[in-house]
Formats: structure tokens, C-alpha cells, sequence
């Protein structure tokens, strides 16, 4: 089973990285006009790199021994689930077995010839995926239900000069000059995808710099909302596509429509009709598909396997689920759905306890489940969402939408079907001052064994920072995560989670410089004055600051264009026909229909700021030891030849991560400075914009970027990830660091905060290490840290993995708000996470 | 040996403060080591506790060569020899001048006077973590009861701040300095090294009797104490030392229980960081993996409870 499952992790490299690039492709369609490319370019050579580096193999004869620490437990595991594992991996996900190149391209053609306006072509063409889908059941499963095409494919424009297009469209009764149609209507269709929403001013003069790679990053903008969602999953479970299709068709009946408003959401509650209608078809094609192989059936437990598959998919998702069994069918059905219109990525689940619980409850005292039945369709379903880049969020525990401790018995279900199938599994559960002991602890157990899961949030500071910034109570209450941390209210909110990064290290920089980046002698910044005339460290601070203002106010003028271009280009009718109250206000998700509408701007670079600006403080300023020429001359020369003076800055000025108020305090007002600069903003749809304290990868991008540091930093080395120390430089163990953190403005980041603390194995071994594990994290939680993941792992053992990644195959680790197989990231991130890996106590 | 002190505020001499200690008694805990001891343990693992003044600590591979340390140095502690930075450490009078030159690290002067307010405010830092984990302060050393009153003083204010308190201690020191500090302290770690009186003589440099009297009279006096018992490797792993552990802990039927803490190799880096030459006979050996669970059988099977560092029952 050992080799097995690592030739099966092999196999998914790829898929992976097909995953991944084609997320970046998306990225890079939206990002050239931003002129963001240089970034994307690069971070698709990071994962590109990934997948030469993991060839595509059978596996059969794999040298030594695989060193994978949780697949020990696959001995827990019924034969059944292990089959379904082993053939999941193999199959690089929940994809059908052969899907036609074309499939996206010709279902496109269909609604390409209709009247429709864009909201309702969006929607025809996901019922037209529903139509084209091939349908297939495998054998083992109970949870029926393949990706539609779009899952991974992006579109395909055909060449008719290549023969294997030609058959392959041919294949879907595509010929002749119909072949032309296929290319002009993809064509037609990606052209408004891209950012047009007119020409802009000529903004990037003097100030716009912006972008990455090759250029010098301060920002980097997008303001788009695709593929992070959490959607009204429960409310499928409750009433069905049937029950909202009958709410949509009420919503226009009642409605005058002679008022002005009416045309507009007339075309969106038409949209909405097609969404419904997908939805219930996918039912429905899934029952059929079980009634044809039952009948065909030699064995009689498979055709009673087929026969309640029949049973459940002609019922969920059209109409509400009646048993457990129905709604973790429905979920999975209406998950597909939502990634058929937009991706996997990180579309989310949300918090699969709550939305499960009714339903085994219901269950458990009817009679109709055991809690091992029930255990074993969570770990099916573990399995149905298996990818190896995996960002679909699922979050358990928290507080009720009345504030009572919300953690029920599926909560530890879920957490131990996760444990038992051992997938690197993205998985938060969310703390506060009321969880049960027993829950902390069987996390805690969790990440002592290694993968960085579950990752953990803390209600005491989120809900307070969602209250905050205009979220209902009960909604606040009702938060959960998307793909790596981003906050969203579960079927409430359009969050544009990623809308944009902001490098607070490079105003830095530039705020050293008098605006002029010191790689180029551009002036890129505003003239905020020379360091020679600063006459105290706080004027110096008030440069910085508006370094920072005048690029903030870039970005979000770039966010805005991007909600606008959402808008236009790119209306979501799925999600919108599941998120309130998109439905009886008659309007799509990107054009005001969520309660909620909001952007989360990543602020990068924390701990290098807070370090330089405490060098400058007790160094430069109050106690000059270091003459300000020389300073700036070595950055400059990247200290070469000023090894003393780097010394100097590493070793005399405190460093954040070490308990030290003097450098935590810093790191906590550049915090706090944005949060107060962003709170001002607002965007086209009057929404507000959040900030995530997170650097998800760009620290080492962005770092790449940036000259010498104050900080004792050289010039391109990654920046410190999210809210963690700069690598190597907490040196006081893991209870100083969550000090540091404590300190952050954790209860103002209503996007979230994150950080990693790695953690040496040895510390938290066996039953007392998890204990001393969960030991940490309740100290965490009460602390006041906002968001915590742990790295248990040696950097003995990351160097072992890099000689032999084959024996190592299965070493996990947390990479930024995602965990991933440690050999399969480039050479480049791994050096970062050595770099960060230290914890010996 | 001891520490400066004034009647009013106690100092004590610290050579380290470690947080997040996960061994040094129950839970999550923050250690304080102080300096100064009566013993001379040939494996010694922390011997820049040892003597009882500030000791130069120095880190060759940090030193950049820059001579700032040769020009302030008033002793000539400091000097090139063959290309290298070499220390006349004979010359040193503990004044780290050359520390605040040392702008690479390379030199550290080790052993500060802390007061009681001092350390308690550093040690109050990880309450949250204490708390959730039954932690607390333990104070080491060298020996930490050679700076009783200072120790008395941290202790007491410590207890006045809730916090459980462990003070590991080797045994030797007055009987008065054990009787200044029990009231204030949760659980003893008691150090038992060596059960043959002549070669605790020999290897630790003192005598063991009374050491074995203090057990004693704390044990008698009703204070909860565990024994911790190191196995090193040429020294103290017989068959009949492990006997004497068996028969001092029955005879002390108030006893916890019983920790068995492998040597490890620790100590040999720090010796050469402090210019101290290896004790006699001092092997450098690992304990192997096999001598705590056979030690640990055999203490159980004669009924005594085998308790892990740190925590409850030693695992598996």
C-alpha cells in the first residue's frame, strides 16, 4: 500500500502543476493589461519548475523506503476507502477519465449564437457544460459526481491546420466552417474577459510602480473575485436548485416590471433559471447514468449501491436532502457546479460541521447512520476533493451564529476521516475561549504528525475585526476561510480576496532614498526628503508613511478598475444564485448583489520594516552609532565591504520575534497604519477594504526586489513570510515568538492574519508532545494571536528530502497559508522554508 | 560563591534565562539558571555555571578579525597568534569592554546581576502558557541555593504571582539555604549522581554525604520532590548505581518518582566556547537508546514510579 500510494502521489505532479498553471494562465489573462505579468511569468516558473522537477512516473520502482509519516495510518482505513484513495491519486483528482480538448470550446458555441446578455450566457454555457458532460460512476464510490470540463481546462482555440484538433472536434460534431465559429466565439469571449473597461489615465507616470519580476514591486493589484468563494452550500441541502429556482421565479413575479431597475434584473434572474436548471440536470444525468448500470449490475451489492446512488441523485441537489447520505451528495453536486463555473482553486466549503450536523443528527436518532458509516462518507469525501495543490478550505468549530461554542461531534469526525486518510487536506478549524479541550488536543495531535494541518483561527480576534467593518454580529460569527486564509461570510459576501499585495518593506526603501529606487536611480516614489535631514526617527516614519500612501492609493485605484472589469466582463451567476441576496435584489454578485462586498489587500513585509525601522531608531537616530552615509553607501553595495556595519545592524538593533516591545511595538504601528489607511477606502460597489496580514508566496518575489535592508538583510533574499519572523532570527523558542505576535494587530485584520511557526518534531513527539502542542495553541488563542500553522519538521530532514526526494516523497510542509509535498516546490522556496525551520524549543 | 546581594533587593547571578522549557518540571516552564557551584561534575553540561563570576564566552567562527577587542581589552586578554584570535584568559577581569566592541557577537560576557524584579518581570511574559499547561519557573544552575537569598526572594514573589515553582538542585549547598527556599517551592528536581560514596568524590569533586542529608531533611520535612538521576556513559552507568537509586527511593517513601536523563553531548561545544578544558576521563559517549527503557523496567518492577522529564509517565 506504502508504494502504491507514493507512485499515486507521483502520478499527481502533474495534474498539480496542470492545476496550478492553469490558475496562473487565468491570473495572466486578467494581468497583462495590469501589467502585473513579469509576476505571474515568474510565479508560474516557480510551480513550473515543480512539476519538471516531478516527472511523471509509474513508481514501481522506487529505491528504499518512503519515509511518509502519516501513511501509517492508511492501516485504519477500510479496504474500500483505500481502493477509492489509490484510485484517486492515480486519476490526479475527481476528473472524468477522458475529457474532449474541445468541450469548453463547442459547449461555448452553443450559447454563442443566442440573444443573451452576458450574465446569461455565463449561465447557459454552465448548463451547456452540464449537458455535454460525460457522465461517469466509478466503481467503490457512493458519492457520485465528476468535475465538468471547465474544472481544469481552459479554453482551447482550435488550429485547423492540426489534424488531432480537427478529430478530436469531430468527435463533437464539430466540422467544416463550423470550425471557424469555434475560434471566433472563444475569441469574442476571452476579448471582454481581459480588463476592458476603457483606457485608463496615464496614471503610472512618476508614481505607478508597480508589478513584479523584473521591475521593482510595490504593489501589485487585481481586484478580481474568481474562484475564492464560499457559497450557500446549506441552503442547497435545504431546499435544492427546484426550492431557489421557485424562489427566483417569486422574486420576478412579484416585481413591477416597469420599474426602471427591472430590465437588468431581469437578466439576471433568467441567468439565475439557467443556473437552477444546471444544477437539478446534474442530478438528474447522475441518476439515470445509476438506474442504466444497475440494471446491469451482476453483483447484487453493487446494484444496491447503484440503486441508492440512483436514489440520492434524483432527489439532491434538485429538491432538499432528507438523510446524511443525501446532503454530502447535494454539497458535492452543487461543488461541482461552482467549479464549473469558475475553477477549483480555492472555491471552499465553508464549515462542513455546521452544514452537515442537522442531517446527522437527524440520522443518528432515526437510526439510519452509525457514527463509523458516517465517518467513513467523510473520508469518500475527503477523497473527492483530493488534489494535490489543494485550496478548497473546509473549517470546523467556532461559535454559533448566537455565539455558543459550535464544535459538534462531526467537527471530530471530520478531523479524524482527515487523520485516517492522510491527504495533505486543506483544513482550518477555528478556537476560541469556549472550544472543548479534547477538540484543541486532536488538533494538536494532528499537526504533531506532520503536513501542517489543520490550521487554526482564532474567533476572539476575527469576529471582533468583521464587527468592526460593518459585518452583522451573527454573520461575523459565521465566518470561515477561503483557500489559504482569506475571511469570507459563508453565502453572504463577495470578499475579492486576493484583490491586491502590498509591500510595505519597499516604501521603506524608497522612503530611505527620497522616493528613488537605488537599483535604477529611478524616481518612482514621491520626494519625501533626504535620510541626511531627518531630524528624528519620527520624521523619517512620517516619509515612510507616505511612500506607503501614495502607492496605497494606487493600488486600490487599480482594485477598483478590477471590481469594475469583474463587473463587466465577468459576472458570476452560480455564486450569485448562492449568496444572499443576490436573488431578490436581482442582481449578480459582481454587480452588488451580495450583502456583503469587500477587498482584502495582503500586506507583505511586516517583520523587515519593523527590524529596519528599530535599527534605524536606536542606530541612526537616537543613538547614533552608524553614520547615515555610510549607511546608505552599503546598502547600495549590497554591504560588501561593510560586513562590520551589517553586523552591527543584525546584532545590536532587537529583532522582531523575540518578545522585545521595542521592534513588536514597530512592527504592530506599520500594521496598524495600513489597517487605518485602507479603513478610508472604499470601492465602486461602496465596499470596504480589508486587510489580510499574509504574504501567501510573494515574500520571496517581492523580496527579490529589494535592495540591502536596515534590517542587516541582503539585497533579493526573501522577505520574512506573513507575520513570521525573518528566517533564523527568533531565537528565543516558539513562546517568545507567539509574544511577538501577540502584540499585532490581529482583531483589526478582518481579512485574516497568518503566520507560521515551525516547530522541531522532538519537541512535540508522542501523546505528551501533542498535549504540550495543544498546550501552545490555547496559551495562543487566549493570547490573542490571530491565526496560527505549524511546520513540525527538522532542517536535518528538509536536507535529507532535497538529496533523496524519492525516500522522502511524502514530507509535507507548510508553504504559505498551503501545505505541500516538500519535493515537489522549486529549489528556491525550499531554501525559504530551511531558512525558516529552526524551533528547537 | 555567593552572589552580590543587598539587604534590600537580592541580586542574583544569572547566566541564562530559557524559555519555553519543556523538561525542567511540569508543563511549559521558564528556567533560570544561575551561576556559582560546589561541585565539579567531569561531564558537566552547563560549565560556564560553574564558577561563580561572569565568564567570556567566545565564538570563533563569528569573529570577523576586526581587533576592536585587542584595542580596548585593559588586561591584553586578547591577541593574534598565527593568523588566529587567541585568548589569555588567565588576564580576564570579567569587565566586557570588549563585548560592546564586538559588533559580530563573537564575544559575550555570560553571568549578569539580575534582581528578583528583574527576572520575575521576564519570566511573567509567558503566564499565558504557564497557565494552560500546569508550568511555571524552575530555577537551575550551577546550584542555584549557593544564592539563597536571592532565590528566596524570587521564589516568594513568584508564588505571590501564582505561578507554580520547581527549583532543581543538586544537592549541595547549607542545609539553611533548602530550608530559606522550601516554603516557596512546589516541586524539588533533586539531582542524584553518583550512589558510590568514593566516586562521587572523585568524578564530582565533593562529597557526597551531604547531599544525601539535605534529601533527607527535605524529604522529612515534607517537600515534594522528584529524584533525577543522569546516566552517563564510563561514569555512572552500573549496575550498581542503578541499585543505589533503587534503595535511596524506597527508602524515601514521599519520593514522586524517579527521572532518568540521558547524557547528552551538550556540554563539549559550551566547554570550548568557555576556554574549559574536558573533565578527566570525560568519553563524550551517547547513552544508547536501549539504557532508559532496561533502567527504567527495573525501577518499576521494584515498585518505583519512572516519571519523564517534564511531564507524567515516560512514553513509550
Amino acid at each position: 500500500m506504502r508504494t502504491e500510494w507514493f507512485a499515486a502521489s507521483r502520478a499527481n505532479h502533474l495534474t498539480s502543476a496542470i492545476a496550478i498553471r492553469s490558475l496562473l494562465d487565468r491570473l495572466h489573462r486578467r494581468g497583462t493589461c495590469l501589467g502585473s505579468q513579469e509576476c505571474i511569468v515568474n510565479l508560474k516558473r516557480e510551480f513550473s519548475r515543480a512539476a519538471l522537477s516531478a516527472p511523471f512516473g509509474s513508481g514501481d520502482s522506487i529505491p528504499g523506503r518512503v519515509d511518509n509519516r502519516m501513511d501509517t495510518r492508511l492501516e485504519t482505513l477500510s479496504p474500500r476507502i483505500a481502493r477509492l484513495k489509490d484510485g484517486i491519486c492515480k486519476r490526479r483528482g475527481s476528473f472524468p477519465a477522458e475529457v474532449n480538448p474541445f468541450s469548453c470550446s463547442v459547449a461555448l458555441l452553443h450559447v454563442s449564437g443566442t440573444r443573451k446578455s452576458r450574465v446569461q450566457a455565463r449561465a447557459a454555457y454552465l448548463l451547456e457544460l452540464v449537458k455535454l458532460a460525460r457522465i461517469g460512476i466509478e466503481p467503490d464510490w457512493t458519492l457520485a459526481g465528476q468535475h465538468l470540463p471547465t474544472a481544469h481546462n481552459p479554453f482551447l482555440i482550435p488550429d485547423p491546420a492540426n489534424a488531432e484538433h480537427m478529430e478530436q472536434l469531430q468527435k463533437m460534431g464539430i466540422a467544416g466552417e463550423r470550425v471557424a465559429e469555434v475560434r471566433e466565439c472563444v475569441q469574442r469571449w476571452q476579448t471582454p474577459q481581459r480588463y476592458g473597461v476603457g483606457e485608463a489615465a496615464d496614471f503610472a507616470k512618476g508614481q505607478g510602480y508597480w508589478g513584479c519580476g523584473d521591475t521593482r514591486a510595490v504593489f501589485w493589484a487585481l481586484g478580481w473575485i474568481e474562484n475564492h468563494s464560499i457559497r450557500d452550500y446549506a441552503k442547497v441541502l435545504r431546499i435544492g436548485f427546484a426550492g431557489i429556482r421557485r424562489e427566483v421565479e417569486a422574486a420576478m413575479a412579484t416585481a413591477d416590471f416597469a420599474a426602471p431597475g427591472y430590465p437588468q434584473s431581469e437578466n439576471f434572474w433568467l441567468a439565475a433559471l439557467d443556473v437552477c436548471n444546471a444544477g437539478i440536470l446534474l442530478g438528474q444525468r447522475y441518476a439515470e447514468e445509476a438506474v442504466r448500470l444497475a440494471a446491469q449490475a451482476i453483483s447484487p451489492e453493487e446494484r444496491v449501491r447503484l440503486e441508492r446512488m440512483a436514489g440520492q441523485c434524483s432527489r439532491v441537489p434538485a429538491e432538499g436532502a432528507r438523510t446524511f447520505a443525501e446532503a454530502v451528495q447535494a454539497l458535492w453536486l452543487a461543488h461541482i457546479l461552482t467549479c464549473g463555473e469558475d475553477g477549483i482553486n480555492a472555491n471552499s466549503l465553508g464549515r462542513l460541521d455546521q452544514i452537515l450536523y442537522p442531517y446527522y443528527q437527524a440520522d443518528l436518532a432515526a437510526g439510519r447512520i452509525t457514527r463509523e458509516a458516517a465517518l467513513e462518507l467523510m473520508e469518500e469525501l475527503a477523497c473527492r476533493l483530493y488534489l494535490e495543490y489543494d485550496v478548497q478550505a473546509i473549517t470546523l468549530g467556532g461559535t454559533t451564529r448566537s455565539g455558543e461554542d459550535a464544535v459538534n461531534d462531526l467537527s471530530f469526525v471530520i478531523l479524524e476521516a482527515t487523520r485516517n486518510v492522510g491527504f495533505i487536506r486543506d483544513l482550518s478549524i477555528r478556537l476560541n475561549d469556549r472550544t472543548p479541550k479534547p477538540f484543541i488536543h486532536l488538533a494538536g495531535e494532528l499537526i504533531a504528525g506532520g503536513g501542517g494541518i489543520p490550521f487554526l483561527f482564532n474567533d476572539e480576534c476575527f469576529v471582533p475585526a468583521l464587527v468592526e467593518r460593518g459585518i452583522a454580529i451573527e454573520d461575523a460569527r459565521d465566518y470561515a476561510p477561503i483557500g489559504c486564509i482569506e475571511l469570507t461570510i459563508p453565502g453572504r459576501a463577495n470578499p475579492h480576496a486576493v484583490s491586491g499585495w502590498f509591500n510595505s518593506a519597499k516604501c521603506l526603501e524608497l522612503a530611505l532614498f527620497d522616493g528613488v529606487d537605488p537599483a535604477t536611480g529611478e524616481q518612482v516614489g514621491p520626494r519625501t526628503g533626504a535620510l541626511e535631514d531627518f531630524p528624528s526617527f519620527e520624521v523619517f516614519y512620517e516619509a515612510y508613511t507616505r511612500q506607503v500612501e501614495a502607492f496605497a492609493r494606487n493600488m486600490v485605484y487599480h482594485c477598483n478598475r478590477g471590481e469594475l472589469a469583474q463587473r463587466e466582463g465577468g459576472p458570476l451567476p452560480c455564486w450569485s444564485v448562492l449568496t444572499d441576496d443576490c436573488i431578490r435584489r436581482g442582481r449578480d454578485i459582481t454587480d452588488g448583489g451580495a450583502v456583503y462586498n469587500y477587498h482584502s489587500i495582503c500586506f507583505l513585509g511586516t517583520a523587515n520594516t519593523a527590524d529596519s525601522m528599530v535599527a534605524l531608531k536606536q542606530l541612526v537616530f537616537d543613538d547614533p552609532q552608524v553614520s547615515r552615509a555610510e549607511l546608505l553607501q552599503a546598502l547600495r553595495e549590497n554591504f560588501k565591504g561593510h560586513e562590520r556595519l551589517r553586523q552591527r545592524l543584525l546584532r545590536r538593533a532587537p529583532k522582531y520575534g523575540n518578545d522585545q516591545p521595542d521592534v513588536d511595538d514597530l512592527a504592530r504601528r506599520v500594521c496598524e497604519d495600513f489597517i487605518t489607511l485602507m479603513d478610508g477606502m472604499r470601492s465602486p460597489l461602496n465596499g470596504r477594504y480589508f486587510v489580510h496580514l499574509f504574504s501567501f508566496l510573494l515574500n520571496i518575489d517581492f523580496g527579490k526586489n529589494i535592495g540591502a535592508t536596515p534590517d542587516g538583510r541582503l539585497a533579493g533574499e526573501p522577505l520574512a513570510y506573513s507575520l513570521s519572523a525573518h528566517q533564523g532570527r527568533d531565537i528565543l523558542g516558539v513562546t517568545a515568538m507567539l509574544n511577538s505576535l501577540a502584540r499585532l494587530p490581529h482583531h483589526r485584520a478582518a481579512g485574516a492574519s497568518a503566520a507560521i511557526v515551525e516547530i522541531d518534531p522532538v519537541l512535540v513527539k508522542g501523546e505528551s508532545g501533542a498535549r504540550t502542542l495543544a498546550q501552545f495553541i490555547e496559551a495562543a488563542v487566549r493570547m490573542r494571536v490571530g491565526q496560527l500553522q505549524w511546520n513540525v519538521t527538522t532542517v536535518e530532514r528538509l536536507r535529507q528530502a532535497q538529496q533523496d526526494p524519492d525516500r522522502y516523497g511524502n514530507l509535507a510542509v507548510r508553504v504559505a497559508g498551503f501545505s505541500q509535498m516538500f519535493k515537489l516546490i522549486s529549489p528556491e522556496l525550499q531554501e525559504h522554508i530551511i531558512a525558516r525551520t529552526k524551533h528547537t524549543r | 560563591m555567593r552572589g552580590p546581594s543587598t539587604l534590600d533587593e537580592p541580586v542574583g547571578r544569572v547566566f541564562d534565562l530559557q524559555r519555553c522549557s519543556l523538561h525542567d518540571g511540569p508543563g511549559i516552564r521558564t528556567t533560570v539558571f544561575l551561576m556559582g557551584c560546589g561541585l565539579r561534575c567531569a561531564w558537566c553540561h552547563n560549565p560556564e555555571g560553574m564558577t561563580a563570576g561572569p565568564i567570556l564566552s567566545f565564538l570563533p567562527e563569528r569573529c570577523l578579525g576586526c581587533g576592536g577587542c585587542l584595542r580596548v581589552c585593559p588586561n591584553h586578554v586578547h591577541g593574534v597568534a598565527e593568523g588566529q584570535h587567541v585568548l589569555d584568559r588567565s588576564q580576564c577581569a570579567g569587565c566586557g569592554r570588549c563585548t560592546r566592541e564586538c559588533c559580530a557577537g563573537a564575544l559575550e560576557l555570560v553571568g549578569r546581576d539580575r534582581t528578583a524584579d528583574e527576572v520575575l518581570a521576564l519570566v511573567l511574559r509567558d503566564r499565558a502558557f504557564y497557565e494552560s499547561s500546569g508550568g511555571g519557573l524552575t530555577l537551575s544552575g550551577g546550584e542555584p541555593l549557593l544564592q539563597p537569598a536571592f532565590c528566596a526572594a524570587l521564589l516568594r514573589q513568584a508564588r505571590l504571582a501564582a505561578l507554580h515553582c520547581c527549583v532543581e538542585t543538586s544537592g549541595h549547598c547549607e542545609p539553611e539555604a533548602l530550608r530559606a527556599v522550601a516554603p516557596y517551592v512546589d516541586l524539588f528536581l533533586y539531582d542524584w549522581k553518583e550512589s558510590d560514596p568514593a566516586r562521587h568524590a572523585e568524578y564530582c569533586g565533593a562529597d557526597q554525604e551531604r547531599i544525601r542529608g539535605n534529601l533527607q531533611e527535605l524529604h522529612d520535612a515534607g517537600s515534594r520532590i522528584r529524584l533525577r538521576c543522569p546516566i552517563i556513559p564510563g561514569f555512572n552507568d552500573r549496575p550498581d548505581h542503578l541499585e543505589g537509586i533503587a534503595a535511596l527511593a524506597l527508602s524515601l517513601p514521599r519520593l514522586e518518582g524517579v527521572e532518568l536523563l540521558p547524557y547528552h553531548r551538550l556540554g563539549e561545544g559550551k566547554l570550548r566556547r568557555f576556554g574549559i578544558s574536558p573533565g578527566r576521563g570525560c568519553s563524550g559517549e551517547s547513552v544508547g537508546p536501549d539504557v532508559v527503557p532496561r533502567w527504567r523496567d527495573i525501577l518499576e518492577r521494584r515498585g518505583l514510579v519512572v516519571l519523564r522529564a517534564g511531564g507524567g509517565q515516560q512514553d513509550p
